[in-house]
């Protein structure tokens, strides 16, 4: 009995042990993950180059379709009709990744945002705010009323609500003051390296300071046309500033280090030129034959910049187009093979070239534009013609500016300043001009000046056959996610029908 | 006419003339498997003599011959057998169930019988889970037990499978019910790992009470699996063999009116079937190829040419096993063909189990490792090169086959490297590959290696305290490799649009170990009538898991597949993750003559959940009273045996989170790092750092009665499980910055029914016995709550278009679906001039996913020793979504296209807006479609209510006939001890409503919690046929 009875209290002394074995305090404090960058240790220098990257790229790719809508491209004869895009007829699962992917974006310059102001690296702080100004841009311009105060606020605002669209552009003129004051102030050593992690302008604050200005120009005249609106205040703080703008050559480029391989390569190159394997990027989209025609028919070379000739011309037809929203039957020759590409010389360059985001182009045009509207002291005419050829340059025209001289004195209406006799006339010509020098280049401006002006004037209509009367959209539905995660504020919305419910600078 | 046998044949006297003297005689008795029965009773008829068996089912008696023995005791038939003129005799018993003394495996591996028991268990022996051979135990649970869903997803080499016991209880999180095997527990992805034969029997504890002492992992039931150990002295050899064969038992309907092309003009390289009707003439396919030639074929259907593409599957089992007292060897190899060519899979596994006493220690040792190789089709791959390339619908196997047009002679394309139509740049389709050269091109293999080890101390200390220790390990490894061979193009295929495919390799290492320790004493003593039993342990698991990926997308030298023959960056990933379980639990018992109550106990912490959040503590009780004992009308009657009444009241806790989920993380995208430029961006999810476990409370009511003897046996139980403070990854507005946020949010309830009646016999006609088992399930479940200000959430599918969702209000989950626009009498709303119907941008709810309704039907028909025995399973009241439907229309070879021959049609019920009278709806008799093309690949397809259809089905789940060869036959068992052939055969039928024209409604896209969603990556149902040998040496 005696042995039993000590066997057993060894047993449990055993017990005992397994059971206490581990227990000090930090025995279940294993729960911090060795696999991934946590808000504690994540910094803005590594989030702005990512961040940087995504904005161009979503620019130079995500508008494929406003780019056929608006005269630019057009689906190769390969392919069958997309039916809910040539038909205009747009729900709420059309275009959906603009919602959710303008607000990754954003998500990460917030946190940049916040986490610079934490370290006091202002440099970050206000390059986080000037690009919001561009997400949000692009948010309202495509649906007008957004979650803009209470987005990014998980805790409080897991259902946010939404802002008006004029009140979310009044207050990206104000963030652009501030990120301004921001960058001046800046001590650009103790913003940890920026010169790396900035990927457009290597942290010079001279420039940000233009892009600044011509971002806050741009914001100005997409409100141009909305009744009693007045850019006097906010001219005045571009003109204080005294940085300019994006001038000649200037372009905001991002170039992380783009290169020939999976994954890494121009934005652009690989979604319309060729793949890094080599093969075609893009067989779906081609020249339209109205802008081709805009083109051609105008003694205007570009048309060999901005498209492909045919891999496998039919017919002596090297350039190629088609009508945008044709059924085609069948047999009709003209495949992919042999017709025009929209990755042409002038924009896909190299699989390694920088990606522009705000280019020199658009800027000039936009100061052409201020000018005729007598925003900005000079003179339009000048203004204008420096804009085309600063195109042409761009482009790595031949020749470009004497090239660009010759075809600004050709008496076709669509160049001709001398034909635009009224101010608005002048206004419609330098935008018909901004609409030609940026086909490919930035698709959204086309439909953002084709809804703001009515230019291009003579855009025909798809000629889907379940078209049925509808007109060129003039925003998207709200995605379906907001209808089922954020029902009550999208309902408070109201109807919106794409056909008629305006932007609110679409006047 | 049919004689119902008297209930007391069994009982009846068999007179016995004594004619000798007593002497000694020497016997064993033994069930009818050929396994020792200690502790029976042996006695001689008659007469009060009589002893017991030993341990090993030895006993000795005096008696002379002629003298009738019977053997009698707990969990067997009373046998009589005469004694001849030999000194020794062995008898074999059969196992019966005597209610209420089934004795039942329960938490921590403790036998109980289940008088005792306050819960819903139910036992499926080793035998009646291999009577189909199938290969996956679950798959021979399916159908056996009330309660108990098992739904195939896929029908592949793996015969994936869910389980859910009593519906679900965490939205998102595991619904997978524990394995507990041989007293260890550990994650269910083993099952399917065991081989079928080395069980002994599977217990399944139903409800959250049964395992309340488990603790979380237990929330969602237990399966107790007890493997075989040798059980007598002289060893036993099984040998068995089984071969089956898979054909495809259903197909989706296609027309058989158009060909290739789009409105109605004939194009020979379209995969649209948009073209003109079928006429018999000489068409072309494809394009002309560089030399001239071109495919000719007739215009005109090939009947049943696409189920010709799928090959007869064929499963070869081949079992040994080595059994002695406490020694149990085995080694099972299955060899899986699938029906897709080329799709294999190889499971090769080693069993060994081995007690040994010494004195009051006992040690037990388990080893089990198994390997299965496989090589089969990669369809993820394939879909992710087809979205490289923006090519919609080629993303699942059955996309390429079943979108092919009717006239194409698809299995005519075998030889892709030599037959110039069938080879990469000739195949005749411009928008899909030729599906032999995607499955030669696309190819995933691996091997799974498991190794479950345990190792048991025991210590009786006194007759009514011992001591368990328990300490187990297991290991999975999992090595793979995905390739690519890749193609090039020729300048003629380029000019069809054909990229490259690039060659690729990707090759993964992943390797998990959980340890577990454990320590219990358990203390059972009887004071008179009282029975006192008590538990108390504590229980210590890590588990470790690393992952490990390296791959090259762009290879150099064709077919050499290594990562060093590559352009451009290594691509891959690691991963490591840790956790840490400390429980400690408790349990008392009280008994007296017929009534059990039990009171328990389990407080876990866990390093899941913050420090503040992370000690959590549950109880439970349960009773069980038999009625029959306690009451002394019924003890007597003739008609009741048994009576028991059970009820169970507990909480369980239950965390439902991976390893590091507190805390929203950053990573590296679209081509970071570029060289020494690194770009992080926040992923789409922020949890709640402070989660709290999700706590289940539940009740159960429930009764067994048996009527005439046992003859009848019937079990009812009601069960109701509060599930509240749900871990859920909720879908929130991008606008807050991320897509998901993780927190403690929706409450629901689950309850439901179940009723299991046995009839044994149901008719017994002199050696022909029919019994009967039957089992139904009712099971429902209603969201209360999912979220401030949310009341809908996405649970899995596709998202926006058909999917599972949580709606506050429904069951969990119901389909939210893409339906036309309806005016308020449902009719669907069409343009004036068009007829087209639009499509609604509000979502509706439609029907749920899980099935209200599961039946079991399992007669019995015995004659000597010959069985047949068939399984008929009904699962109803649910819903399923079909998207290869939405596939099929956009090519138009699906049923649904042909309707009306092509020809304009007036959308049924339909009606327009009154033009004079806005908002008002005029019936639609005259205006039709006007394009059935565009409608169907349009407008049609957007709507995801046209695919979905009722999930109801009745299938044949099992038949098998078997036949043990009598001893005679073998010659009294000198060398061979036993035969058994059976004839086999599984899932032979599939009943669908006819609405359901696609596929087998249990099929889903993944074994998550969601149901009724499949897709393209879904091989056709099969029905398996076989046959098997075991034999007994």
């Amino acid at each position: 009995m005696f042995i039993n009875m000590k066997k057993i209290i060894i047993f449990s002394l055993i017990l005992l042990m397994t059971a206490t074995v581990g227990c000090k305090r930090d025995f279940l404090d294993i729960n911090v993950s060795p696999n991934s960058v946590t808000p504690g240790s994540i910094s803005p220098d590594l989030i702005l180059p990512r961040a940087e990257h995504a904005i161009g790229a979503r620019m130079a790719t995500s508008y494929r379709t406003y780019g056929s809508w608006c005269g630019y491209w057009s689906r190769s004869g390969t392919y069958g009709p997309n039916a809910e895009e040539e038909s205009y007829n747009i729900t709420s699962g059309f275009g959906a990744g603009e919602w959710s992917g303008w607000y990754d974006i954003l998500t990460d310059l917030d946190i940049m945002e916040k986490k610079a102001n934490v370290l006091g690296q202002t440099f970050y702080e206000g390059i986080a705010k000037a690009l919001k100004t561009v997400g949000f841009m692009y948010l309202v311009d495509q649906y007008n009323n957004v979650p803009y105060s209470k987005a990014f606020d998980l805790t409080n605002n897991i259902l946010p609500a939404y802002d008006k669209g004029d009140a979310i552009y009044a207050d990206l003129l104000v963030q652009l003051d501030n990120a301004l004051v921001l960058i001046i102030n800046a001590n650009v050593s103790a913003n940890t390296n920026i010169a790396n992690a900035d990927i457009i302008f290597k942290g010079n604050q001279t420039k940000w300071r233009q892009f600044i200005n011509t971002q806050r120009l741009k914001l100005l005249i997409r409100q141009s046309q909305v009744p009693g609106f007045s850019a006097t205040a906010q001219i005045a703080k571009i003109t204080n500033d005294g940085s300019g703008f994006i001038g000649a050559g200037q372009s905001a480029n991002i170039q992380p280090g783009y290169l020939a391989d999976n994954g890494k390569q121009n934005p652009f190159w690989n979604s319309f030129e060729k793949l890094y394997t080599g093969d075609a990027a893009d067989q779906f989209n081609r020249a339209n034959n109205y802008v081709l025609n805009l083109y051609r028919n105008n003694g205007d070379i570009r048309y060999q910049y901005f498209f492909d000739a045919a891999a496998t011309p039919l017919s002596g037809n090297t350039y190629y187009g088609y009508n945008y929203g044709e059924v085609l039957p069948n047999s009709d020759p003209y495949k992919q093979a042999n017709s025009s590409g929209v990755g042409g010389p002038g924009l896909a360059k190299s699989a390694s070239q920088a990606q522009w985001l705000f280019t020199s182009v658009e800027s000039l045009f936009l100061q052409a534009e201020a000018i005729q509207r007598g925003w900005l002291p000079g003179t339009a005419q000048t203004a204008y013609e420096n804009a085309v050829r600063e195109s042409f340059s761009w482009l790595g025209v031949t020749n470009a500016v004497s090239t660009a001289n010759a075809y600004l004195t050709n008496p076709f209406v669509v160049v001709d300043w001398s034909q635009a006799t009224t101010s608005q006339a002048k206004i419609n010509l330098i935008a018909t001009q901004k609409y030609l020098a940026l086909c490919g280049v930035n698709n959204f401006e086309a439909w953002v000046d084709y809804r703001r002006l009515g230019v291009p004037t003579t855009l025909p209509l798809s000629m889907a056959p379940n078209r049925a009367g509808r007109v060129i959209p003039i925003r998207l539905q709200y995605p379906q996610a907001e209808f089922t995660y954020n029902n009550a504020n999208v309902n408070l919305e109201g109807t919106i029908n794409p056909q008629s419910s305006a932007i609110f600078w679409d006047k | 006419m049919r004689k119902i046998a008297s209930l007391f044949t069994m009982l009846m006297l068999v007179t016995a003339f004594a004619f000798a003297q007593n002497r000694t005689i020497t016997g064993t008795v033994t069930d009818e498997k050929g396994d020792a029965l200690p502790g029976a009773s042996v006695r001689i008829k008659g007469t009060r003599t009589g002893v017991a068996a030993d341990n090993n089912g030895q006993f000795r008696i005096q008696a002379k011959t002629g003298d009738v023995l019977l053997v009698s005791g707990a969990g067997i038939d009373a046998t009589e057998a005469t004694v001849g003129s030999g000194n020794t005799i062995a008898i074999s018993v059969k196992r019966s169930v005597v209610a209420g003394t089934e004795v039942v495996v329960t938490a921590l591996g403790i036998t109980r019988q289940k008088r005792e028991l306050g819960y819903s268990t139910a036992k499926v022996s080793g035998a009646e889970l291999t009577k189909a051979k199938s290969v996956n135990i679950a798959n021979g649970l399916q159908g056996k037990v009330s309660g108990l869903n098992i739904t195939s997803v896929n029908n592949g080499v793996f015969e994936d499978v869910k389980i859910n016991l009593r519906g679900i209880r965490s939205l998102l999180g595991n619904n997978n019910p524990m394995l507990l095997l041989d007293g260890v527990p550990m994650g269910i992805g083993f099952l399917s790992s065991l081989n079928p034969n080395d069980i002994e029997d599977v217990n399944v504890l139903k409800g959250t009470s049964a395992a309340a002492i488990y603790g979380p992992d237990a929330v969602n039931g237990v399966i107790v699996v007890t493997t075989k150990k040798g059980k007598v002295s002289t060893p036993v050899i099984t040998l068995g063999h089984s071969t089956q064969a898979s054909t495809i038992s259903f197909f989706p309907e296609f027309q058989q009116e158009f060909g290739s092309g789009g409105y109605g003009a004939y194009t020979p390289y379209e995969n649209w079937s948009w073209g003109p009707a079928f006429d018999g003439s000489v068409v072309e396919i494809g394009h002309v190829l560089p030399d001239g030639s071109v495919q000719t074929v007739p215009y005109l259907p090939i009947r049943k040419e696409k189920q010709k593409f799928f090959n007869t599957g064929v499963t070869i089992q081949n079992d040994l096993s080595f059994s002695t007292k406490d020694f149990y060897l085995s080694v099972q190899d299955a060899i899986i063909k699938g029906i897709v060519p080329d799709d294999r899979n190889r499971r090769t596994g080693i069993r060994l189990s081995s007690s040994r006493e010494f004195g009051k220690f006992k040690v037990t040792f388990n080893t089990n490792y198994i390997q299965s190789n496989y090589n089969i089709f990669d369809d993820v791959s394939m879909g992710n090169y087809n979205a490289s390339q923006n090519v919609g619908l080629n993303n699942g196997l059955m996309n390429l086959i079943f979108n092919t047009p009717a006239h194409i002679p698809i299995t005519s394309y075998k030889d892709f490297i030599n037959n110039p139509f069938a080879e990469y740049n000739g195949y005749f389709n411009d928008y899909g590959h030729n599906p032999y050269f995607a499955i030669d091109n696309w190819r995933n293999f691996g091997k799974s290696e498991d190794l479950i080890s345990n190792i048991e101390l025991g210590l009786k200390a006194t007759s009514w305290l011992s001591f368990t220790y328990r300490a187990a390990m297991n290991m999975s490894t999992n090595t793979g490799r995905s390739t690519t061979k890749g193609e090039t193009p020729t300048a003629f295929g380029v000019g069809r649009g054909f990229a490259s495919i690039p060659g690729a390799v990707g090759d993964f290492a992943n390797r998990g170990s959980r340890l577990s320790s454990e320590a219990f004493a358990t203390v059972n003593k009887k004071f008179g009538e009282l029975k006192f039993s008590a538990v108390a342990g504590h229980y210590f698991r890590q588990t470790d898991q690393k992952n490990t990926s390296v791959s090259a997308g762009n290879l150099v030298v064709p077919e050499l597949f290594n990562v060093s023959n590559r352009t451009g960056e290594l691509g891959g990933g690691s991963s490591f993750s840790k956790t840490r379980l400390l429980s400690v639990y408790g349990s008392i018992g009280l008994g007296y003559k017929w009534a059990n109550i039990e009171v328990t106990g389990r407080n876990d912490k866990t390093s899941l959940l913050a420090a503040a959040n992370r000690s959590y503590f549950y109880p439970g009780v349960s009773a069980s009273f038999v009625i029959s004992d306690a009451i002394g009308a019924i003890k007597n009657s003739s008609v009741i045996s048994y009576l028991k009444l059970r009820g169970s009241w507990n909480k369980t806790g239950n965390v439902t989170l991976g390893a590091y989920g507190l805390e929203a993380t950053f990573s590296q995208a679209s081509g970071f790092p570029y060289g020494s430029l690194p770009g992080f961006t926040a992923n789409n999810s922020a949890p709640d750092p402070l989660l709290r476990p999700e706590f289940v409370k539940s009740w159960e009511a429930g009764m067994e009665l048996s009527l005439f003897k046992n003859r009848v046996g019937i079990e009812a139980t009601y069960f109701h499980q509060d599930n509240t403070d749900q871990i859920i990854p909720i879908t929130v507005s991008a606008a807050t910055g991320y897509t998901s946020s993780t927190v403690n949010a929706a409450s629901f309830v689950n309850e439901g029914y179940e009723f299991d009646l046995k009839l044994t016999p149901l008719v017994q006609l002199g050696d022909v016995r029919i019994n009967f088992r039957g089992n139904a399930t009712y099971n429902t479940s209603r969201v209360d709550e999912v979220y401030q200000g949310l009341d809908q959430l996405f649970a899995g599918g596709f998202n926006t278009f058909a999917a599972n969702y949580i709606v506050k209000g429904y069951p969990a989950f119901v389909f939210q679906a893409t339906d036309y626009l309806r005016d308020d009498l449902g009719r669907v709303i069409v343009d004036k001039i068009t007829g087209e119907p639009s499509q609604d941008p509000n979502t509706k709810i439609f029907g749920q996913t899980m099935p209200k309704w599961i039946v079991g039907l399992n007669p019995t028909v015995s004659w000597k020793n010959l069985t047949f025995s068939i399984l008929g399973e009904y699962k109803g009241g649910h819903t399923a979504f079909h998207k290869i439907g939405d596939d099929m229309a956009w090519t138009g070879v699906s049923i649904a296209t042909a309707v009306n021959h092509r020809e304009r049609f007036v959308f049924p019920n339909s009606s327009y807006e009154d033009p004079l009278n806005p908002g008002k709806y005029i019936a639609n008799t005259d205006v039709t479609l006007s394009n059935v093309n565009n409608f169907f690949t349009g407008v049609y397809r957007d709507v995801a209510s046209n695919f979905l259809t009722s999930a109801a089905a009745w299938r044949l789940r099992e038949a098998s006939i078997s036949y043990d060869l009598p001893k005679k036959v073998l010659g009294n068992g000198k060398l061979i001890k036993g035969v058994s052939l059976a004839v086999t055969g599984r899932n032979l039928y599939l009943w669908l409503p006819k609405s359901n024209v696609y596929s087998d409604p249990d099929f889903n896209f993944s074994t998550g919690n969601t149901s009724g969603v499949g897709t393209s990556q879904i091989n056709p149902p099969t029905r398996t046929f076989g046959a098997s040998a075991v034999f007994t040496f």
